[in-house]
């Protein structure tokens, strides 16, 4: 029974994932995913909607369990052959605005990892928004071609 | 008589966008002084009452003001007289005579200078200076061209078929199918950021294509097009013209400001207005020499009054929405070209009635420079090659994403403290890749210190990144950024954040 669910989502594909969707007050947090490293360095991705009237702002984010010395979130601007990176304090949520951490762009990074994340890992993470607070989600590690681009310059 | 009239009604109709405007102030914006100012005055263009003006030092505390005098259009801050050295601000907030609340800031140094010193030109940025300057000339041509067509098209359905207007309406309709076609391309390569060479390439068609600007431009092609094929059918003639010119009001951020139910057809008949106006030039030149010329001249002037009267009016409407809201008239760029635009109005109208609508050349230059004016007012595109520059430099200070719609900016502020900042903007899209604006306005407000918006011009230094280095950050405390982009010409975007400076 157990084989046939999970081969039914690994054909629904992309859309297994948005069984991982939280809720905070009026903020969304969709599809948090990761996929498997090779160092010490891993990231992780999701995107954020604000449905209410009023701004938040995503302010930092905690490792839970201890699978990571720290997370980071950071903005990649990449410019051609150019990629530039940088840690941010804050990533607003405006109104009406999804917020996308994904390859190329914002992420966050974890640093100081205990062991490389492989396909099926699952990571506990915090989430602390200036409003809705502290929100905690489970970042699931996929396949490798699971989302593309590359994250290098680490 | 009748023009005078017309004058009447321009100037009973221009109270409708005379909200305030700051001309100057004592001292200026920047300046470096070497002794504290008796008194700090800001002109206006108009009378204005003054509701709060107050002389703000680096620490944040108010060191004259807010009460101030206001004389007519002038208001008068005394200042006291031991000011010690270091940077102030002076923060307005007056009313106009038909109360629309004016706000903004200007800053200035007591033995120290607040403007940036040594904010350095990138090189490589005078290949992108020429194409924008290709581009900004296209533009004009296709507007140009455009009204021309329309208009005379418009003159001969309008006020006389027996006008010999064809071949100019046609080499009018041409130029404008070509410069327009070159107005997708170019726009095209600033978007995607690509070099003058790509021009050649799919690419920059395609992503010029996909855009606002190049689905009106499409719509005047077949609209001209149209008025090419169908030229012995009255019908197709006008509505083609109708088609070219009305296109204009499907793009713009002052044709789909909200609400659009008053700027989008503002546009249309300020376009449709202004065609008429410009494409009547020379038929109505030919039409003089012609035995008829008398009568067509009083069909003309009836259709040309009416045409004003349209003009002001819808003028009126998109100025009014134009300038309202949080703080516009310190974006003087708008507010200046208006200013500009309505004394070229005023001196043309003047001009008019004094020749009797006589056609001089004066009239003509005059009416085109009103023309190119008009709508957008003119930015320059910018293109640029894409130039390296170094990775991995220090994270220092505070850095901060905000996102509006598809496209995000960091700002990156070092060191983050009270005092002396440099601000960067770094524009890119949701993957990160960045995209280069047209052109970027940064306002930077603090509520709690009694800081009206400063208005800041950052710098381009590489590929959508924009550098400010200056003491406007003075004070600490939570500081509005709040970030325009211009995304294509007709297209802004808005950022908002509060970033917390630390003392
Ligand atoms: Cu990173």
């Amino acid at each position: 029974m157990r084989s046939i669910a999970i081969a039914v989502l690994l054909m629904l594909g992309a859309t297994a994932s948005l069984a991982h969707d939280y809720r905070a007050g009026t903020l969304e947090i969709g599809h948090p995913a990761s996929r498997p490293s090779t160092g010490r360095t891993g990231v992780a991705y999701f995107a954020v909607t604000n449905k209410g009237d009023a701004p938040d702002r995503l302010t930092g984010i905690k490792v839970g369990g201890g699978f990571a010395d720290r997370a980071e979130m950071h903005a990649t601007m990449q410019d051609g052959d150019v990629m530039r990176m940088r840690p941010v304090q804050v990533i607003d949520v405006p109104p009406g605005q999804t917020v996308t951490l994904a390859p190329g762009g914002l992420h966050v990074m974890l640093l100081g990892l205990k062991a490389p994340l492989k396909a099926g890992d699952e990571m506990p993470l915090t989430l602390v928004f200036e409003r809705a607070g502290a929100v905690d989600i489970k970042v699931m590690v996929e396949k490798a071609g699971a989302t593309p681009g590359t994250h290098k310059g680490h | 008589m009748r023009h005078f009239l017309i004058l009447l009604l321009w100037l009973a109709a221009a109270p409708a966008w005379a909200h305030a405007v700051l001309l100057d102030t004592q001292p200026g914006d920047g300046m470096r002084l070497d002794a504290a100012p008796a008194e700090i005055r800001a002109r206006f263009n108009e009378p204005v009452d003054a509701i709060a003006v107050r002389l703000i030092d680096a620490q944040g505390q108010t060191v004259a003001g807010p009460a101030a005098t206001a004389t007519d259009s002038t208001v008068t801050l005394p200042v006291p007289a031991n000011l010690s050295a270091g940077l102030y601000i002076v923060s307005y907030r007056v009313t106009s005579a038909d109360s629309h609340p004016v706000a903004g800031s200007v800053q200035f140094g007591i033995g120290i200078g607040p403007t940036a010193e040594g904010q350095a030109h990138v090189a490589g940025h005078h290949d992108g200076d020429r194409l924008s300057w290709v581009a900004a000339l296209n533009r004009a041509l296709f507007y140009a061209s455009l009204f021309v067509a329309a208009g005379s098209a418009l003159f001969i359905v309008l006020v006389n078929a027996g006008t010999p207007a064809g071949r100019v309406l046609s080499g009018a309709a041409a130029l404008a199918i070509v410069t327009g076609a070159a107005r997708i391309g170019l726009q095209g390569l600033a978007l995607a950021d690509l070099p003058a060479g790509a021009l050649a390439s799919v690419e920059s068609w395609r992503v010029g294509a996909s855009t606002t600007l190049g689905q009106s431009i499409g719509l005047t092609i077949v609209g001209l097009a149209a008025m090419l094929l169908g030229r012995r059918s009255t019908p197709v003639v006008l509505s083609g013209a109708i088609i070219a010119v009305g296109a204009v009001a499907l793009t713009g951020h002052a044709a789909t400001a909200q609400p659009r139910w008053v700027t989008t057809p503002a546009i249309f008949v300020h376009a449709l207005c202004v065609a008429f106006w410009l494409g009547a030039l020379w038929p109505l030149d030919r039409a003089l020499a012609r035995p008829d010329a008398v009568a067509i001249v009083r069909r003309f002037s009836v259709l040309a009054g009416v045409a004003v009267a349209l003009l002001v009016a819808s003028g009126a409407a998109i100025a009014a929405n134009q300038v309202r809201g949080w703080a516009p008239l310190v974006d003087t760029d708008y507010g200046r070209t208006l200013l500009v635009k309505l004394g070229l109005v005023a001196a043309l109208l003047l001009l008019a009635a004094w020749n009797k609508w006589r056609l001089t050349p004066e009239l003509a230059r005059g009416e085109t420079t009103v023309l190119l004016g008009q709508t957008p007012p003119p930015r320059a595109l910018n293109l640029h090659e894409g130039h390296a520059h170094g990775a991995g430099e220090a994270a220092a200070g505070i850095a901060v994403v905000t996102s509006a719609r598809d496209r995000q900016v960091l700002i990156e502020i070092d060191p983050g403290r009270a005092g002396r900042n440099t601000i960067e903007l770094t524009f890119s899209d949701t993957a990160g890749r960045v995209v280069t604006p047209l052109e970027v306005s940064l306002f930077l407000a603090q509520s709690s210190a009694g800081i009206e918006p400063i208005l800041r011009q950052p710098e381009k230094v590489a590929n959508g990144r924009y550098r400010l280095t200056g003491p406007e950050l003075a004070v600490a405390g939570r500081w509005l950024f709040r970030v325009e982009m211009l995304v294509t010409d007709f297209d802004r975007l808005v950022f908002e954040t509060d970033i917390d400076i630390k003392p």
